[in-house]
């Protein structure tokens, strides 16, 4: 960006506190909470009796409105010169959209998170002084993670939405562990080591992609890269990068280990903010619409039609409903990685396609996450009347099976797109998938239903009221996306009623096949009904173990070139002692040899000279 | 103000120079004065390296030169590049000299600690403003000498090896060094810093005797580089007490060996002949393979001090492939790195310190419950772990950047997978520890817990690695400020070295 154009740039003062304080008020508070989580640890002073004091409650809310207020707001971008290589923040364009999106996900989770956490942790029984520590560091990293989503989606520039990635990331693995217990760990581990191989591949990306765009900025990154011959091992890079926090098939694995085990809002925003952060990389930086990457493109819609049918399979047949859940995202992402498969395949789409995909993108992000959130309402008595929690919980399962509200919008939309665009058997896929799509909300729903009898019985005190709040305001904004969110005009909210039939039917067959399976497997015997604890579990992160093998094969096979390695260099070390030590001895030896030069000196010079002379003579 | 302007860079080294026979002289009890002569010489050096830089900044030259023989001359001289080093130095030896005197409190032989720690670091700061190649000699051999006693300070048998393998390393590299200067001297006649358009000029015909010359130059240096396989001496030179260990890793003696490879590369040969007589190219490989091969073997490292040392290995040779990408933005990297790799290195070795000091930690294994017990320690560590790794905002993730934007810039994309690589072996053995740090259990007792301090530990032991922490996230974070290391480095590579 030249000079002038950043001289041009003069946001009004308003708009940069809003946006400065987007991303520095959660951090703010992150810190506030490290420090009373230290404070804690030296003086044990705070207690739960904090967290639940009204002030602190309204402090804790309010680290996503600065964000709310900046997206509402809008504005030019604000220019930082002094922030690591050149910082631009923005809201313009579908970076409004998502900040929206962020901040409202984030808003109810956190109210749901509050009442919540306190509990949990109060309910543990743990020793009275663990209780309050683990709430403040839960509560300074939850801050962090969602301050670094908010940085991700307004810098403009590289090092910053890096910088915003990287917060979020590594400040999520901590909420992954939170709980200690040995799932928890195990999930910690397999999104922590994917985490970081994706954190390699974004870094290398973006270093070769800036490196010849000569660019610190995201938009010239893409304009730049996609003019050089080096588009597709960048793209390439990058989308495998963010596909990893997208959870694109193959390499999905961490994220039904991860998401299901960390407290219920914290899987909320896991699968529902910080898995779109990978598809948010994705339009960032990937040259769609630039250029089109045939070969890339071919394999974004294979692997994501794999996603979406495997994901929805194996899914179905777990038994935890958080897991359940979290293999519906997989599907889901694998929809959304299809749809960008057909962007990279045809340039000319992506005008149209992406307003469609930044919907979908959207829907499922607040639909999921009121899902997530949902759980921690059946694990509770609830405070409220069981029908209204009960279509609290069917509505956005409803939604994503795309039969009611933003989900209708969204099938409509991509549908017609498609049809614009001449794809009409992988419209008839994806149409396929979500019959995948409703049977893994059947199965959430029911396996929650299974689930609450047996949670009731242990857990008496109801639900907190936050929690419930939290859960329906989640429900409601993902309800009425499409109108609150002023994202109806490229798309028909509705969609017209002689359609309707072609976008509902998936959900019904989705219907029928669950009941005829689970029909089916009840009526095949009571013997089994009998054994069904020793009915196989298959394992969430199914690809994982084949990977840790692997990894370990790969590992002990390198284990003999790196001793010959390692070989080479001790004898080098051991030639350099050796020539050492020849020389110690050699100086003994020229003590020997003293005496005979003192006494033969004179005629050794004399020799000497004469064959000097004798050469020179030879020689002249 | 002429005459003071050539004797400022001899000020600035007889601040130490002075103050070490007045600590060799101090006996062992007299603490007080002891603590002051040594904080009073920091200081005074401290503000007498930021005048200068403020100076170059403004365009004066510090320059004091008189002849030693015929044809040789000494040379003492400040320019852009030396003040970046000497500011390092200066500004990283104070935090040492505090935390070293936290450090050693109450074991014996401090004055002859403290006493060699200022001649190490006059050395130093020699290497720093040495104006020729005659010059930089003098005080690297000193600087060896001067760092042995501190090495074996312990005199423990363990000690006492390691240190012969360093002297064993370190001396025959000077004699390389040696004859690779006399040699060039031999070719090229008498050169200062900073003459390579005069080398250009000569080199038709003599690029054999050159590349010898480079190679012989760079073996020498590379040892205190601990450049792969020059590296051995420095993992075994961990057994130095932690303020050692931060002076070897951060301060002075590995940085004097990658100081050495930035002045050979962009003084004597300057860019664009190394560049096309293709010894940058040989350079490059030569430190990508030190770079993935000592992250590997950190990796397998159960002692901390001995994983961040081969953690050194790796990182030291980021400056030498900066040096090597024949680029400005890879200038930038490697004369910024210099920097960032001191204050990022020296923060952990004043944790691991930390951790041994206070708690008689020295295993990874051994870390869990830190976090809780240390934290103000653990987040320091962990703020440098995230660093080294490449994370932003901490200064690691802007070497980044720049070497893989420069290497991009320069056609070099093989280099782009090595920096990946390294970034993820940084993450795999550095994050265990910060999980053991804030998420490892802790049911027994500490191995070795001494109550010092009013907090977690000592205010000497503990405000250094804070303050280094502060500096190495605040100069990445605020990379865009003036005088921020970028902005110095960018300075440097584009006003001096550019061809």
């Amino acid at each position: 960006m030249t000079d002038a154009a950043i001289a041009a740039i003069n946001a009004p003062i308003v708009f940069r506190v809003l946006i400065l304080s987007a991303v520095c008020w959660p951090l703010v508070l992150a810190a506030a909470s490290a420090g009373l989580h230290f404070y804690r640890l030296v003086y044990g002073a705070p207690s739960v009796l904090l967290w639940n004091r009204p002030w602190f409650g309204a402090l804790w809310m309010s680290a996503p409105i600065p964000a709310l207020a900046a997206a509402f707001a809008g504005g030019d971008p604000v220019v930082m010169d002094w922030l690591l290589m050149g910082g631009i923040w923005t809201t313009e364009g579908m970076r409004g959209i998502l900040l929206v999106f962020m901040a409202v996900l984030w808003t109810a989770a956190g109210v749901h998170a509050h009442g919540y956490m306190a509990q949990k942790e109060a309910g543990k029984g743990r020793a009275g002084n663990a209780a309050p520590r683990r709430l403040f560091r839960f509560a300074a990293l939850w801050q962090a993670s969602m301050a670094g989503c908010f940085l991700l989606v307004v810098a403009a520039d590289i090092p910053g939405f890096y910088l915003g990635y990287a917060l979020m990331t590594f400040s999520a693995w901590m909420l992954v562990i939170h709980d200690g217990t040995d799932a928890a760990r195990r999930g910690g581990f397999a999104y922590i080591v994917m985490a970081v191989i994706g954190e390699g591949m974004i870094l290398a990306g973006f270093l070769w992609g800036a490196g010849i765009a000569e660019t610190i900025l995201l938009a010239e990154m893409r304009d730049g890269m996609s003019g050089s011959g080096f588009v597709l091992p960048v793209s390439a890079l990058l989308w495998a990068g963010f596909g990893i926090k997208a959870g694109i098939a193959g390499l999905h694995v961490w994220l039904p280990m991860a998401h299901p085990v960390a407290p219920a809002p914290a899987s909320a925003v896991l699968s529902g903010a910080m898995i779109k952060a990978g598809m948010i990389g994705w339009m960032y930086t990937l040259p769609i619409g630039l250029a089109a990457l045939p070969a890339l493109g071919g394999v974004a819609v294979s692997v994501g039609l794999a996603g979406a049918f495997g994901a929805a399979v194996y899914g179905s047949m777990q038994r935890n409903p958080k897991v359940v859940l979290a293999y519906s995202s997989v599907s889901q992402m694998g929809m959304i990685t299809a749809l960008f498969g057909i962007g990279l395949l045809d340039a000319g789409l992506w005008p149209a396609l992406s307003p469609v995909l930044l919907l979908f993108a959207v829907h499922h992000g607040l639909n999921k996450g009121a899902l997530f959130l949902g759980t921690a309402v059946t694990d509770r008595p609830a405070s409220i009347p069981a029908g209204v929690k009960w279509i609290g919980l069917l509505l956005p399962a409803a939604s994503l099976a795309g039969v009611f509200g933003s989900g209708l919008t969204v099938k409509w939309a991509v549908k017609s797109v498609l049809y614009d665009g001449g794809y009409l058997l992988f419209s008839f896929l994806l149409t396929l998938a979500a019959i995948g799509t409703s049977l893994l909300m059947i199965r959430a729903l029911v396996l929650q239903h299974r689930d609450q009898r047996a949670a009731h019985n242990k857990i008496t005190e109801p639900a907190a009221a936050r929690v419930v709040a939290g859960w329906l305001a989640c429900v409601i904004a993902a309800l009425f996306l499409p109108w609150w969110m002023g994202m109806t005009e490229p798309i028909a909210a509705i969609p017209p009623i002689k359609e309707l039939p072609g976008i509902v039917w998936p959900a019904a067959a989705g219907a029928a096949i669950f009941l005829a399976v689970s029909r089916g497997i009840r009526s095949a015997g009571v013997l089994r009904n009998a054994a069904r604890e020793e009915v196989p579990r298959l394992p969430e992160g199914d690809l994982w173990a084949l990977y840790a093998g692997v990894a370990g094969r790969i590992a002990r096979a390198a284990e003999k070139p790196a001793a010959y390695f390692e070989h080479g260099l001790d004898r080098i070390n051991r030639f350099g002692q050796r020539a050492s030590a020849f020389a110690a001895k050699l100086l003994p030896m020229l003590n020997r040899w003293e005496p005979f030069f003192r006494v033969w000196a004179g005629v050794l010079m004399v020799l000497a000279a004469g064959m000097l002379l004798f050469v020179l003579a030879a020689f002249s | 103000m002429a005459v003071m302007h050539s004797w400022m860079p001899v000020l600035v080294l007889f601040t130490s120079l002075l103050a070490a026979p007045v600590i060799f002289l101090l006996s062992e009890e007299q603490h007080r004065v002891r603590t002051a002569v040594n904080l009073g010489a920091a200081v005074i050096k401290l503000v007498l390296v930021c005048v200068m830089i403020a100076g170059i900044y403004l365009g004066i030259s510090y320059e004091m030169r008189f002849p030693v023989v015929k044809g040789v001359d000494f040379i003492l001289r400040a320019d852009a590049l030396g003040v970046l080093f000497a500011g390092l130095s200066s500004l990283l030896w104070l935090l040492t000299t505090i935390y070293a005197i936290g450090y050693l409190e109450g074991s014996p032989n401090r004055s002859r600690f403290f006493g060699f720690f200022s001649l190490c670091v006059t050395s130093t700061l020699g290497i720093a403003y040495a104006g020729n190649l005659f010059t930089f000699i003098l005080f690297y051999e000193l600087l060896t000498l001067s760092t042995y006693p501190l090495v074996v300070h312990r005199g423990t048998q363990k000690a006492l090896a390691a240190g012969r393998r360093y002297l064993q390393y370190t001396l025959s590299g000077g004699v390389l060094l040696v004859a690779g200067a006399v040699m060039l001297h031999a070719v090229a006649g008498e050169l200062s810093f900073g003459d390579w358009r005069y080398l250009e000029g000569i080199a038709a015909g003599k690029e054999p005797w050159l590349t010898a010359v480079f190679f012989l130059l760079i073996a020498g240096l590379g040892v205190k580089a601990a450049m792969v396989p020059l590296h051995g001496w420095l993992p075994s030179a961990m057994v130095a007490p932690a303020p050692v260990s931060a002076l070897l890793h951060a301060v002075a003696v590995v940085k004097a060996g990658a100081f050495g490879i930035v002045r050979v590369v962009y003084d004597v040969y300057g860019m664009s002949l190394s560049f096309s007589m293709g010894l940058l190219d040989v350079l490059a490989v030569m430190s990508c393979i030190t770079i993935v091969y000592g992250s590997a073997r950190a990796l397998s490292q159960t002692e901390i001090k001995r994983r961040l040392a081969f953690s050194t290995v790796s990182q030291v040779s980021y400056i030498m492939l900066g040096v090597s990408i024949f680029h400005p933005l890879g200038a930038v990297a490697g004369l910024a790195h210099l920097v960032h790799q001191g204050l990022m290195k020296i923060t952990l070795f004043f944790c691991a310190g930390n951790y041994a000091e206070t708690l008689g930690i020295h295993f990874v294994g051994e870390l869990g419950g830190t976090g809780r017990r240390m934290p103000i320690t653990s987040i320091a560590f962990t703020a440098a772990a995230f660093g080294m790794i490449g994370v932003p905002p901490a200064v690691g993730f802007i070497s980044k950047w720049y070497l893989g934007t420069g290497a991009a810039g320069a056609a070099m994309y093989w280099v782009i997978p090595v920096l990946a690589a390294s970034s993820v072996l940084n993450a795999a053995y550095f994050l265990p520890l910060v999980y053991r740090i804030w998420f490892g259990a802790r049911d027994e007792e500490w191995p070795h817990e001494q109550d010092i301090g009013r907090l977690e530990t000592s205010a000497a032991l503990l405000w250094p690695p804070v303050a280094t922490a502060v500096f190495s996230v605040g100069a990445g974070l605020l990379a865009g400020l003036p005088f921020s290391p970028v902005f110095w480095a960018t300075r440097i590579a584009y006003e001096v070295y550019l061809p």
